[in-house]
Parts: structure tokens; sequence; C-alpha cells
């Protein structure tokens, strides 16, 4: 299968200012440090972490909406560069993003037609093909296309993420960007949106960047998990091998926290508890960022940052104490 | 009923509107018992916030409890006068509320904050306040106690926040604690660390716990009851192994299977429900107000909501269809 | 700070170069003064540097403005520095008074109003607020001296004392012109008051603050009312600003001799050195007292405070 997206040695740093007269910088943050990955046509690559693991910023660096401060993104085999206007503007037509707030993310004075067909405008599509083409892909979402000039204000969560489904599609991207989509969404509401983007995958062959915090929702969508720390990627694998072995510790403790609704398993499983917090991305800790939290941790592990490898096939982990279990 | 447990009867709270009314609690009834963790599922709109809330008549401006009686220690709470009521605020029964970022007055330090609980209920001097202050954060391992306690809400993270929270709760060792949806708003580790603090402090003192949440992995994980709630009603209650292994309501049976598990194959379709949760006003559906999404729905389940039936002898449902 | 103050030396300076009208004579145009010779008023325009071209005009007034030194009187020949600084505190006393009179009035009308939100006291309160602001503070002044010389024989004061003379007599006769003063802001101030506490009143805050078992009468006065008075610092900020223009009318109407009617009387008089040199104590009045807000906003809200408030 031909690779569609890859990213490599992603870094997108945001300078801290202080003062009133002069300004300096006194601090970088450092919110993606060197991360990299593929898609593959027709896959979804989960990109799970907790707040401030730079999870969104990588996304939004994908899309075009941030800039990255050094790394390359390759997109059908063609380098990007937002400083491109023209690149970006070709861009837009074959990557799309979704967003997490279903409030916060349409704007609530335009119909649902108007939100849908917007990406259309870029091309040159006179109304009757343009509503044809929101009635067509409405009906993909599973939307009423009566609701059509209702505005967005009037309609569900559930409703407005459907909407923003539909104004993703509508160009037929090859690739979409998702950031926490379904976060902020009922259980019974999730479970229909999730379905919807399978659903959508199967029909119209794109890929998906799913990014998440909720490491079931990312596995039951996902190819491939890739699990962020950091700003750094700390280990990628087939999403069906993540429950069964994953090997970074950070991993391992992120598993154990997520529980299982089902009082039998939970009672039989073993679970890791993480002291303190995850560190300010001003101020990462030396070496491998998770050392000060990590129960195994070497003296390696403070002086040198590990790089991802492949310690078995189709499973990347950075970890030096990984790496010498497995050779 | 044992010492320290608490009972609920019939509790209605309405909110009342120029043209409707909003029966966002409408004749919930359970027990819990002395040192038990029972939750409180359902999603949002269900009304299990607000009924938690009316359990210490803090009943959100534009409701009234208009019904129901809450039997804690042979008094009904929902009949004290506000001074009764507060001396059990914050001693007897507290609570825990979800987005720790609004809950804490941003002018004031944690430390001052967590003061005041021992201030109103011990009068004790600033002194042995502070002390004592600085103790409680200690319990609930935050890190730098004392510093931490000259600090402001906004110049803490999300999990200290919520540590200092239940610092504030767990001050005058309370006999019930009421948690919030404790945990929706921090990370998953985080949410790991003050969910077994909450377990491990409470088992420490035998406080007992409601823990409101929609998060059924929670529930599994901590809770020994579960009462699940929709549109202002309980719809099915029982203990935890039973519910999860023998779920009878369709709306249970629907969530159950309708949340994606960690230990299931993935890309497998989600089974889900048709249709959202109802509105609460006068478009809420009569009878049985679940019965639009249920696959099970007949004639009676619109017109009349069904009684409660025990299955076994700590699980009851209230549906036509599991009737018979 | 500094912007605003070179910007305002400049368009002052450049304000009064527009009114028409030659100082020297304008001076000497007054009730028993003689004709002047060609001969005088070039003297006198020497003297007061009138002669000298726009440019340089214009730095040795920023030059000398800076050095405090505000040049001459057209009018009467004195140092317009010190003849300013004398009058400066009696404006300020009473722009102060008549804060603290606002102040007094509408917080608690303000703070009763939320409280009684929709019922009858506080529509009847918000109407009166209405009528408040509604009426121009001099024409309000004018009123009152009316029916005062009429009801009472009462003129108002023709020599008033210093705050630092005689504080209680001078608190005496300001009170009236004050009250005038601060009475329009009230209007406006109630309203603030009420929709900020209303606000707070939603907060979750005093939900936790009630499931602490704090008795309700202190969730209001520990918890909501320091929260819901923070805004209206702002506000009263601006009046303050405001309440130094609208003591220039009083003050005229009062007769009190502060920087106001010192200003006026220049500009009548086309004394161009008095009345740049007055406007400028005015505006540095203003900047004071948006300073003294500035820094009481850091004192009482922490998160000002704090220049990177840290939010995970």
């Amino acid at each position: 299968m031909s690779v569609l997206l890859e990213v490599k040695d992603l870094k997108k740093y945001f300078p801290l200012i202080k003062g009133i007269l002069r300004e300096r910088q006194i601090g970088l943050i450092k919110a993606v440090d060197g991360v990299s990955f593929a898609i593959r046509k027709g896959e979804t690559l989960g990109l799970v972490g907790e707040s401030g693991c730079g999870k969104t910023t990588t996304g939004r660096c994908i899309v075009g909406l941030e800039e990255p401060t050094s790394g390359k993104i390759t997109f059908a085999g063609k380098e990007i560069s937002a400083s491109d206007g023209l690149g970006l503007r070709e861009l837009q037509g074959r990557v799309q993003i979704i967003f997490q707030d279903p409030f916060g993310s349409l704007d609530p004075r335009l119909t649902a037609e108007e939100i849908i067909a917007e990406p259309l405008m870029v091309e040159k599509f006179n109304r009757c093909e343009a509503r044809e083409k929101v009635k067509e892909v409405m009906g993909l979402v599973g939307l009423d296309s009566e609701m059509i000039n209702r505005y967005a204000h009037m309609f569900s969560g559930g409703q407005r993420q459907r909407i923003s489904i539909a104004r993703a599609i509508i160009r037929r991207p090859s690739l979409i960007v998702c950031d926490e989509p379904v976060s902020a969404l009922d259980v019974s509401i999730q479970a229909q949106i999730i379905n919807l983007f399978m659903e959508l995958q199967e029909k119209l062959g794109h890929s998906y960047l799913f990014i998440a915090h909720d490491l079931s929702v990312v596995r039951n969508i996902s190819t491939w998990v890739a699990v962020m720390y950091l700003g750094k990627i700390v280990e990628v694998v087939r999403a069906i091998e993540l429950f069964k072995k994953p090997w970074h510790f950070y991993t391992r403790a992120l598993i154990s926290a997520v529980p299982i609704p089902d009082p039998s398993v939970e009672k039989e499983r073993h679970r890791i508890l993480l002291k303190g917090e995850v560190p300010s991305p001003l101020n990462p800790p030396s070496g491998c960022h998770f050392h000060p939290r990590c129960w195994e941790a070497k003296k390696v592990c403070s002086e040198e940052e590990p790089g991802m490898k492949e310690v078995e096939p189709e499973h990347w982990v950075a970890c030096w104490v990984v790496e010498k279990q497995l050779g | 009923m044992m010492e320290g447990g608490l009972k609920v009867q019939d509790l209605c709270t309405y909110f009342f509107g120029r043209t409707s009314i909003n029966k966002a609690v409408d004749g919930i009834s359970y027990e819990v018992w002395t040192g038990e963790i029972m939750a409180i599922v359902g999603e949002s709109g269900c009304g299990k916030t607000v009924s938690a809330l009316s359990l210490i008549q803090l009943n959100p401006p534009g409701s009234q409890i208009v019904r129901g009686q809450v039997l804690w220690k042979g008094r009904d709470l929902l009949r004290m006068g506000s001074d009764e009521i507060c001396r059990i605020r914050g001693k007897e029964i507290s609570m825990v509320f979800q987005e720790p970022l609004t809950a804490l007055n941003p002018i004031q330090t944690i430390g001052q904050q967590i003061a005041e609980v021992f201030q109103t209920h011990e009068r004790l001097d600033k002194k042995e306040a502070e002390r004592k202050t600085i103790e409680m954060l200690e319990a609930v391992a935050m890190p730098d106690a004392e510093k931490r306690a000259k600090s402001y809400p906004f110049q803490l993270s999300g999990g200290m926040r919520q540590r200092a929270m239940i610092a504030m709760a767990l001050s005058c060792k309370p006999d019930l604690l009421i948690a919030d949806e404790p945990t929706t708003a921090v990370d998953v580790t985080i949410q790991a660390q003050l969910l077994e603090l909450i377990a491990s402090l409470a088992k420490e003192v035998k406080t007992t716990v409601i823990l409101i949440t929609h998060n059924l992995g929670i529930v599994a994980r901590y809770a020994s009851k579960i009462v699940i709630m929709y549109a202002g009603k309980i719809v099915e209650k029982g203990d935890t192994p039973t519910l999860y292994a023998h779920p009878r309501h369709p709306y249970t049976i629907s969530l159950l299977k309708a949340i994606p598990r960690l230990d299931q194959e993935s890309g497998k379709k989600l089974v889900t429900i048709d249709g959202q949760p109802p509105p609460l006003d006068h478009r809420l559906p009569s009878g049985c107000s679940f019965h639009p999404r249920c696959l099970y729905a007949s004639k009676k389940c619109k017109e009349e909501f069904p009684p409660f039936r025990p299955i076994s002898d700590n699980h009851e449902v209230a549906c036509w269809f599991v009737e018979g | 700070m500094f912007p605003a103050l070179f910007c305002m030396l400049t368009l002052l300076f450049f304000a009064f170069q527009v009114i028409p009208g030659d100082p020297v004579r304008a001076v000497f145009s007054g009730e028993g003064a003689t004709t002047l010779t060609q001969e005088q008023v070039e003297y006198f325009r020497n003297l007061f540097g009138l002669d000298k071209p726009l440019h340089i005009r214009y730095f040795k007034w920023f030059w000398d403005a800076i050095h405090l030194d505000l040049g001459l009187s057209i009018q009467t020949g004195a140092q317009v520095t010190k003849e300013v600084s004398t009058r400066l505190h009696v404006t300020s006393t009473l722009v102060i008074m008549a804060l603290l009179i606002t102040i007094v009035i509408s917080i608690p009308l303000g703070i009763f109003c939320a409280f009684y939100q929709d019922k009858w006291p506080d529509y009847v309160l918000r109407v009166v607020a209405l009528f408040a602001l509604s009426m121009p503070s001099f024409w309000v002044g004018v009123i009152v001296i009316l029916i005062f010389l009429y009801l009472w024989r009462w003129f108002p004061p023709l020599d008033y004392a210093t705050i630092f003379t005689d504080p209680w007599l001078t608190i005496k006769q300001l009170f009236l012109p004050a009250f005038i003063l601060g009475v329009r802001p009230v209007g406006v101030a109630v309203r603030v008051v009420r929709s900020s506490m209303l606000e707070v009143f939603r907060e979750d805050f005093l939900r936790t603050a009630r499931a602490k078992g704090v008795i309700e009468r202190l969730v209001i006065s520990r918890h909501a009312l320091p929260n819901g008075l923070i805004p209206v610092i702002t506000f009263f900020g601006l009046e303050a600003i405001i309440l130094v223009g609208a003591a220039v009318l009083i003050e005229t109407i009062f007769a009190i001799p502060g920087l106001g009617t010192l200003v006026v009387d220049a500009v009548k008089a086309r004394d161009m050195y008095m009345a740049q040199g007055g406007m400028l104590f005015l505006f540095i009045l203003s900047l004071v007292v948006n300073f003294i807000v500035d820094i009481l906003y850091a004192v009482i809200d922490p998160r000002v405070r704090h220049e990177y408030a840290r939010e995970k």
C-alpha cells in the first residue's frame, strides 16, 4: 500500500516571551519535539496521549494551521511547506480537519448548507451543483437533508459533529485529521459517530489521523496506534497488538489506567499507578522524558534520549530498557 | 439500614420556567449502605447531578425540590432549616465537583479555602487551621504541600486542583462523600491516581461514597453498587457484578454494548442506540421515556412508566418488557 | 504612560494655536485697558515668546514642560506652574469626594438590586438610576443652587477653605458640589455593580462554598463580593476620569477656585500658557487615577499579579 503522508522529525517550538519594555525570550515550549510517522492509504493512525503531549499541535502542523519549526512533511510524494502559498491551498483540497468542540467549531449563525458548502467556494461551483453535493454528503453522514436550511445552533452535539464531518468530506480528501472528535459527546452518541467514521472510511477510502486521549476509542478505530509523551512518540504498534503487548512503560501505565467496563476483568488486572504529573514542556527532563516517573529507569535513561527502534516486526519503541531486553 | 447510610425516597426536583416544567429528577429512590461506593450512572441531561445536589438542598436556582425524603441518620435532610443543613454540609456530607477551576474561588489561595472548612465547623484558630490544611494536602499526595497551600487555583494543574477539592471535602472526615464526575476534566493517568486516592481515603475513614459518572469503566473498577438513570428516572439498579453480567433494561444493555473496550477486537462496529437522550420538559416522551429509542417498546411503554420489579436479591429493573 | 504624555503635550500645544485671537491684545482689551502701541505689543509678544516661529515655540513648550516650567501667565505674569499647583488639591479633593460618594451609594444599591433581581425593588431602583444618569450635573447644580437660594437663602461660599487649612470646613463646603457631581455616575454605577454581581452569583465556586457548610451571609460577603467588585474597579477608574471633566463645570457654577475655573478663565482670556498648564495638570490627574486603578487591580486580583498564569 502506498504511503500517503510521511512526517520526518517534526518539531514545533513556541517561544515564551516576557517583558514590558524590552521583550526577551525566557524559554521555549517544545510542544512537538522530533516526531516521525507515516500513514498509508486507507489506514487510520491513532495518535494518543495525555494533555500537553503535543498530539493536537502535530495535527495542526499537518493541516497547515501551524508552521513547523523544523522537519519534513511529505504528502503524496510532494513536500509541504507552509510558506509556499500554492502548496498550502493545494494541500487543503486533499487534507481536512475535524475539531473537538461541536459547539465552538461551527459558526452558530450559519445554516448547515452554508457550513458544509464552504470548502466548495475554492472551486467554482454554482449554487445548484453545490447544493446537490451538500445533500449528497448529508446523506452519507446520516443527516436529514430537510435540515439543510437550519441554523447551526439548532442542532444537537452529535448532529453538529456530523455537520463537521460532512464539511470535511465534501471535497473527498485523502486524509482527514480528527482532533478529539468524540470527546465532547455522550457515550451513546459517541458510538454512533465512531461507527460513522469507520463506515465513511469503508465507502470513500480515505485515511485518518485520529487524535484522542481516550485509548479505548483510539484502539477501536485505528489500524496503527502511536503513543505520545511530552512531545515525542514513545511507541508505535498495530492497534490489535497494543493491548496484548505494550512495551514502553508509559504505554503500560496508560493502559493500566484505563478502566475496562467489566468488573470480573477489572478484578484480575494489575494496576500501575504513576507518581506525579506530566512535567512542563518548558523544561522537559533530560534523556528519556519519561525517566523521572519510570519505575524501570536506568542511568542511561537520564543521560541520553532513546531513538525509535523496531524491537519486533511492526513494533517500534523508544526505550533503552526495552531495547536491551529484546536485543 | 445501618448507621451512616443514606435512604432516598421519591425525590423530585423540577425546574419551573415561564412556559414549561422541566422534570430534572422525577421520583428516584435508592439506598446506600455505610462504607460502600455507589455509582449513579447516566448520560448528560439525565438528572444525576441535580439529584446529587438536591440531597443536601443545593439544587440549582430556578429549581425546587417538589417531593421526597432523604433520610440520613434518622433525619430528613430535605426538611431541615438552613442552619441545620449548613452544619451537615462539609462536615457529615461533602461534595467534590467536576470542574475544579470554576469550582474554586479564583482570588483565594487553596490553603485559605481548605482552612475555611476547619474554621466553619471546628472553630479552630488561624494557626491550627493552617497546620491541619497542610496535613490534608499531604494526605492527598499534593507535591510541595506547604508551597501549594499558598498558591492560587490558576497556578495549579487540573490534577492538583482536584486534589485540593478532595482535601477540602475530606477535611472534617465526612460520613458521606458525593463525587460529581470528579475525574472527567483530567487526564486518564491522573484520573487513576485520583480515584485510587478517593477509594483508599474513603476506606481508611470508612466514608460512604456516591460516585456520579458516565464512565462505565470507572464504575466497574470502583463501585460496588450501581444506579442507572435515564431522563430523570432510575431505570435499573443493582450490585456491580450482577449488572454487568446480566443487564436487563434495554438502555443498560445498549449502553454497555456502545462502549469501546480496550480488550476487545479493534475495528469492530459498536452497537448504537438510535436518536439521543430527550429533553426533560414538555417534549419528554410519555410513559417510559426510553420508548422512542427502544427496540422492544410496546403500547404499554408509551402509556405508563413501569414500576420497579426485583430480578434477584440485589437487582431491580423498571421495564415492561422485562416484566414479561 | 509616557507615550500618552507626549501626545497630550503635543495636542495641547496645537489646540491652543487654533484658538483665534491674539493673546496679547485679548489680555489688554479688558476693561479699563489702554490701547497698545505696536511697540508695546511687540514687546509683550517677545516677552512671552510669541514672536518665535511655530516649531521653536513647540520645542520650547515641550522642553519647559518636562522641566515643570509651564511658562508665564499672559494675564498676570505669574508663574503658571505655581498657580496651577496651588489649585490642584482643590479639584482633587472635589473629585475624590465625588467618587467616594458615588462608591458609597452605588455599591450597596447595586448589590441590593442584584439580590432582588426582577422583583419590584429592583425595577424601582433601576428607574431612579435612569433618571440620575439622564440629568447633566451642571443643570442639577444650577437647579439645586436656585432651590437652596429660594428656600433657605443659602449662597455658595465666597471663600473656600482648602483641605490643608481646614479639613472639616472644606468637606462641609465641598459636600454639596461633590454630591451633585457624584449623582449622575450613581445611575450608571448601580447598573454596573448589579450586572457584575449577578454574574458572580452564577459562579460555581459559590456552590462549593455552600457545600462546605458556609452560611449564606458569608458566602456572599466572603466569596461573591470580592469577585464581583473586581470588574467594578475598572468602571470607577473610568468614571473618575469623566468626573474630572465634569468637575470643571461644577466648579464654575459653585465658584470653586479649582483647576477647572482656572482653565475656563484662562481660555476666555486667551491666556495660552495658563490654559495649557491647567489642562496638562488635569490630564496628569486623570493619568494618576488610571494608574491607581491598575495597581488596585493587581492588589486585589492575584491572576493579574502573576504574569504567567500556569494553566493545564
